[in-house]
């Protein structure tokens, strides 16, 4: 199976698990602006939210980066076995780090602009921005560090192919003999503890390493993913051997959500490490589960699913401006928060798709992002 | 001097011979330099000094291991007499040497560097603070090119080791001694970025230094023709 997968064949569930990572974050950064909790935090936090969006909202994200970094994983993997060490670096570059360079700056000058272009023109003002205009109201405003914003995945994920390097390097085989000695029931019940140390260390639920330093707790806990995902590639049978735990698996992912939520309402700091266990055990069940259920459903060859694997990384580089400038629109307009969320998520995805077909697919871009589309 | 496409062709050969000797070395400063720069993320005080000391070692460390490394061991090991049967001219030695030792140090350097204006820039902490570091990492910049570039013509190990050690100890003093002079010092803890008169003649100086060094080094190797 590795072996065929090196030379050349494809794993359709990993694209398309990847391709779900990615698009579900678009929906995620739409659904901040109508949830209770990100309220006074959210740039585009809107008058009307609802305490179920932070419900369905968190559920996603305490899988969906770790599941792309497990993806992720994998893939470096792949390449390594495909193309060598010095082939996945260049590999990596070429996709991650010029993408980086080149979009950062643009979404950066951009959402700067639409804030202060919401600033002035919006009349309903999030929490947020109406702290901004009494910033920018100030003689001399306070400079505000720029951040990684939603592209913070991509450093890290080329700090961690540099460590592949680094562990390869220096002959760090402990690791290999670690997964290898793993057993199903160790991974379902004890592995998740070792994501309990970094997510201690930050408030439950986490949220988006954004700076541009390294931060320990992320390169810790999505690190160990990306990790999990290396070795799969080497391991893929885990996967199957999921099979007779993972509705059960699932269930209990579920359970433990709402215990999680539930600790979290409570807002006593007494209880944190309790919330991080049930963090940690809920997020790795889940990831787990996606990559079982992907597998099972997910593993076909389509040309739908192909061309949506394939705009996925444009469309998650682009969303997040167009998504705000669409609901900087919508503060100053009176509808249900499921109305404004239909509308800012249908625009996005349309205007993103638009852009995608039009002017990357087959352009330079689109080789940058993707490589060179092969006939299918 | 005219470079041939073999010339170049045998540069490579010998800066990835170099490159694969040194990448273990290498390896373990990537994983330093990464705590080093999470440990200054973090945003504690103790954990930004002892972050910002760490890299600084660790730059020190790099630039005196990479020399070390390729070329003061090759020269105890004598390796000479085999670098001499390849089809190497003195020249083609000099530049794969110096290319490859200023692609392990500048790499990790222009990192710390431009990490370091970055926070300074875009943190609370005082902008004045810039024009000082940067004349610091002038300072670790020079030691290291004037390290290299006696290590290149020295023969001698113990001068060779002589020339780095002493250039280290300098740093301390360095960092105190421009501290203390009035334009630049006052400015630290306030938000003006002064490139004074003071500042600017250091920085020139370091680049003179810089490229006298590799100069005098660049003229020696040229006019040898042969190894011995």
């Amino acid at each position: 199976m590795t072996s065929s997968v090196a030379n050349g064949a494809r794993l359709h569930y990993m694209d398309n698990l990847r391709a779900l990572a990615m698009l579900a974050g678009v929906l995620f950064h739409a659904a901040l602006a109508y949830s209770l909790a990100l309220h006074p935090f959210w740039p585009t936090a809107d008058a009307e939210h609802s305490a179920w969006v932070d419900v369905i909202a968190w559920f996603s994200h305490l899988f969906r980066m770790p599941l792309f970094f497990v993806v992720a994983g994998f893939f470096t993997a792949l390449l390594v076995a495909k193309r060598g060490m010095g082939g996945m670096l260049r590999n990596r570059f070429a996709r991650v780090l010029l993408p980086f360079i080149i979009f950062w700056p643009i979404a950066y000058i951009t959402m700067g602009w639409l804030i202060t272009h919401a600033v002035i023109q919006c009349e309903n003002l999030s929490p947020l921005l109406s702290m901004i205009k009494q910033w920018m109201a100030l003689p001399n405003p306070p400079a505000v560090p720029p951040t990684l914003m939603h592209l913070w995945f991509l450093p890290y994920l080329l700090c961690f192919c540099v460590l592949v390097w680094v562990a390869i390097t220096l002959e760090m085989t402990w690791l290999t003999l670690i997964f290898r000695q793993l057993r199903i029931g160790i991974l379902l019940t004890l592995a998740p503890l070792v994501l309990v140390l970094p997510l201690a260390s930050v408030v439950a639920p986490f949220r988006a390493p954004e700076s541009f330093f390294p931060q320990w707790w992320a390169l810790v806990f999505f690190g160990l993913y990306f990790t999990f995902g290396f070795q799969l590639f080497q391991h893929q049978e885990i996967i199957d051997k999921l099979k007779p735990y993972a509705p059960l698996t699932l269930l209990f992912a579920v359970i433990t959500y709402v215990i999680f939520l539930m600790l979290l309402e409570m807002k006593n700091a007494q209880w944190h490490m309790l919330v991080v266990l049930c963090e940690a055990y809920a997020g790795f069940w889940l990831t787990l589960c996606s990559l079982y259920y992907g597998k099972k459903w997910l593993n076909v060859r389509n040309r739908f699913l192909r061309y949506i694997a394939d705009t996925s990384y444009w469309v998650y580089i682009v969303h997040l401006p167009i998504l705000f400038a669409i609901q900087y629109r919508l503060l100053d307009i009176e509808a249900h928060w499921q109305v404004k969320f239909a509308i800012s998520v249908t625009s996005t995805l349309l205007i993103a798709f638009a852009s995608y077909h039009l002017l990357v697919r087959n352009t330079i871009i689109g080789t940058l992002l993707n490589g060179q589309r092969r006939k299918t | 001097m005219k470079y041939s496409a073999d010339d170049f062709q045998m540069i490579k050969q010998l800066i990835t011979k170099d490159w694969q000797i040194y990448q273990k070395q290498l390896a373990a400063y990537v994983v330093g330099l990464l705590a080093g720069l999470t440990l200054v993320g973090i945003g504690k005080t103790w954990s930004f000094f002892v972050g910002s000391l760490l890299l600084l070692v660790l730059l020190i460390c790099v630039g005196g291991f990479a020399i070390q490394s390729s070329l003061l061991n090759e020269r105890k090991e004598h390796t000479l007499p085999f670098v001499m049967s390849l089809p190497v001219t003195p020249m083609t030695f000099y530049w794969s040497k110096m290319l490859v030792n200023l692609t392990i140090y500048l790499v990790p350097f222009s990192l710390v560097a431009g990490g370091t204006g970055f926070l300074v820039l875009f943190t609370p902490l005082p902008n004045g603070i810039l024009v000082w570091s940067l004349l610091i990492f002038g300072f670790l910049a020079t030691i290291f090119f004037v390290s290299l570039c006696a290590a290149l013509v020295l023969e001698s190990e113990g001068w060779n080791l002589f020339v780095q050690i002493g250039l280290s100890t300098l740093v301390g003093p360095f960092i105190m001694g421009i501290g203390m002079i009035d334009v630049i010092g006052k400015n630290i803890n306030t938000n003006n970025i002064v490139w004074s008169h003071p500042a600017i003649s250091i920085f020139l100086a370091q680049f003179s230094v810089v490229a006298l060094a590799i100069g005098l080094t660049s003229w020696v190797h040229r006019r040898k023709t042969s190894f011995l």
